[in-house]
């Protein structure tokens, strides 16, 4: 029987720095392998001595089995994660949950709202399509609404100068000011203030990745831009210890579990079940 | 067999397992490991559910996953010492069949399964069956949950046996043991399908409003001992703990929680999903009576009544059911 505990070594090619208290873990897989996933899939990463943790990787752009995570220090694995330097290993096991529903987003607008380091799992889609040349801009639309409390804490500013040349990114900041010369449109605020000031795209799906408060306040803006419950896809975050399994039981959500039901979910399935946000 | 031989059968298998049986204590019985004579014969059949389970002949409280040295994971080996619970309830056993679901593909969990030994212990009396009818009514249910012997009482100090695996087969007939009946497992769901009183439960707990279950969080205070002693439940954390004295080595381990507790659903940064009490104890009825039927076609409920038992403010299931259903009405 194949231990589901048991995982591939992958190596640190890159370490760079995303924000406060964020940085970003170029890796490949140590034997050469590939990561056979779904954009929204979510791997189980670990430090021997000091646990597993879960992350979204995101295929490198233009670099073949070259992937990324983003990891903000906020705990023993993630602490111990940041004292990594190119050249160390860690385990990784994967991939879980159900991603992206991808044959559903084919031709359609697509609404992306993140906030925080949430911007992880869109940005593991978006760099699937560039890779794979299927943004298809000609025939649909993407906007990006990116809320942060600070430009401090946005993360893979890069990617977002880059990406701002192709589609429509929206930025709120909750202190201070967006520097000039980024390009990107900036208000001040929590995300929600960018409803009232931009014209929001329409007839498609609409995607949310943040901290709980975000589904809390900005599903009804959305609800109220016209999207119905079907096309409103949440990744959810939650605790997990077996982490894809559906045993331990530390992520369920009503009558769901995060790691093996989600953790996408429309707000169709989510809506009766108080404990989601 | 009589008890004098049943003394002898517990005595041969003590020579293989390390058996754990219920053993009374005041009013109440324990399941505790049997270790000699006199503690063979202070082994209870009255059938009583024991206030703890035998669920770490299952599931152990704390299982080594991994080891590893200077940094690194080696290969486990997974191996287990065997085990025996003897005298479980037909409820308990039902709780097994759960367990075989939940972790089908956990290769600890199989292993500790191939390495341990179920023997049951029934009684039918007062079914008003007799003859072929109790027969019949003694294998419908015997077929449908899982076990390697059964015991089934037959009169004063005396008992019918089966066999629900080749191991307990071969158990007996290596005692010297030979009349006994094999009953083929037919699966867990019965014919007629889930017991209707279990599923209006889980309608209720589907159709309750939210707000009807700030009443039981006011109430509850998130002890956690329901689910420590509920045959059903299996959270778990897993966690690593390093060794003090050899830098970089230490072991990976499994260990039992309950969802009751405060950092059970914490992420990084601190947020918690289940931040009262209501929240709790709607997540743990929610598991037992929506989860468990929307993924495995049964109830995570085996009706054992321990959790009724434990209670420390005295919440009982029929009460909450019942508040839920009230609750609905006055909406």
């Amino acid at each position: 029987m194949i231990n589901p505990y048991e995982h591939k070594e992958a190596q640190v090619i890159k370490v760079s720095d995303q924000g406060t208290d964020i940085k970003s873990f170029d890796f490949k897989i140590k034997d050469g392998g590939l990561l056979d996933y779904t954009p929204g899939q979510f791997f189980v990463f670990s430090l021997p001595g000091y646990g597993e943790s879960v992350f979204v990787p995101a295929e490198k752009v233009g670099k073949k089995n070259v992937y990324d995570i983003a990891v903000h220090k906020l705990g023993r694995v993630t602490s111990r994660f940041h004292q990594l330097k190119t050249g160390d290993t860690f385990g990784i096991r994967g991939p879980y949950g159900n991603g992206f529903d991808l044959n559903k987003f084919k031709g359609k607008n697509i609404l992306l709202i993140a906030g925080g380091i949430g911007l992880v799992p869109l940005r593991c889609l978006l760099n699937y399509y560039i890779n794979r040349n299927e943004l298809d801009l000609k025939n649909r639309s993407i906007q990006l609404l990116y809320g942060c409390r600070s430009f401090g804490v946005m993360i893979f500013k890069d990617e977002l100068k880059k990406w701002n040349r192709d589609f429509d990114i929206q930025i709120s900041l909750d202190e201070g000011d967006h520097p000039a010369g980024t390009g990107m449109n900036c208000y001040k605020g929590v995300i929600t203030v960018l409803f009232n000031k931009i014209d929001i795209i329409k007839n498609g799906v609409a995607i949310l990745c943040g901290p709980p408060v975000i589904y809390k306040f900005v599903v009804p803006e959305v609800k109220q831009v016209g999207y119905n419950d079907e096309d409103i896809y949440l990744s959810l975050e939650r605790r997990m210890h077996c982490a894809g399994l559906g045993t331990c039981q530390h992520c369920a959500v009503g009558p769901y579990y995060v790691c093996k039901d989600g953790p996408v979910f429309s707000y169709a399935q989510l809506k009766d079940t108080v404990q989601y946000f | 067999m009589t008890k004098t031989t049943l003394n002898k059968f517990i005595e041969y298998l003590k020579q293989t397992y390390k058996i754990y049986a219920p053993v009374r204590d005041g009013s109440e019985l324990y399941v505790k490991p049997i270790n000699d004579e006199s503690e063979i014969a202070e082994i209870d059949f009255t059938n009583q559910i024991p206030i703890n389970t035998f669920k770490p002949v299952l599931l152990p409280k704390r299982d080594v996953l991994f080891d590893f040295k200077k940094g690194k994971f080696e290969k486990k080996n997974i191996k287990y010492d065997p085990e025996c619970a003897f005298l479980m309830s037909v409820m308990d056993l039902k709780a097994v069949g759960l367990f075989h679901q939940t972790f089908e593909r956990d290769p600890y969990y199989q292993k500790k399964r191939q390495s341990n030994l179920l023997i049951g212990q029934a009684f039918f009396e007062g079914t008003g069956f007799t003859g072929h009818l109790r027969e019949r009514y003694e294998e419908d249910i015997l077929e449908h949950i899982i076990f390697d012997i059964m015991l089934v009482k037959a009169g004063p100090n005396k008992w019918k046996f089966y066999t629900g695996s080749e191991k307990g087969q071969v158990i007996l007939e290596a005692f010297g043991f030979k009349d006994f009946e094999h009953i083929e497992f037919a699966g867990l769901i019965k014919e007629e399908g889930i017991d209707p009183e279990l599923e209006r439960h889980r309608k209720e707990i589907v159709e309750a409003d939210n707000s009807a279950w700030g009443h039981w969080g006011d109430i509850c205070t998130a002890c956690g001992k329901c689910a420590i002693d509920c045959p059903t439940c299996y959270c778990f954390n897993i966690e690593d703990e390093q060794d003090t004295k050899e830098k970089g080595s230490g072991q990976r381990v499994r260990s039992w929680t309950t969802c009751f507790y405060n950092d059970f659903s914490e992420v990084g940064g601190g947020a918690k999903f289940l931040k009262t009490n209501a929240r709790r104890i709607q997540n743990w009825y929610t598991h037992k009576w929506v989860r468990t039927p929307k993924e495995f076609q049964i109830m995570g409920c085996v009706n054992c009544g321990r959790c009724d038992k434990v209670c420390p403010v005295g919440i009982k299931r029929a009460d909450v059911f019942k508040w839920l259903e009230e609750h609905k009405k006055s909406k």
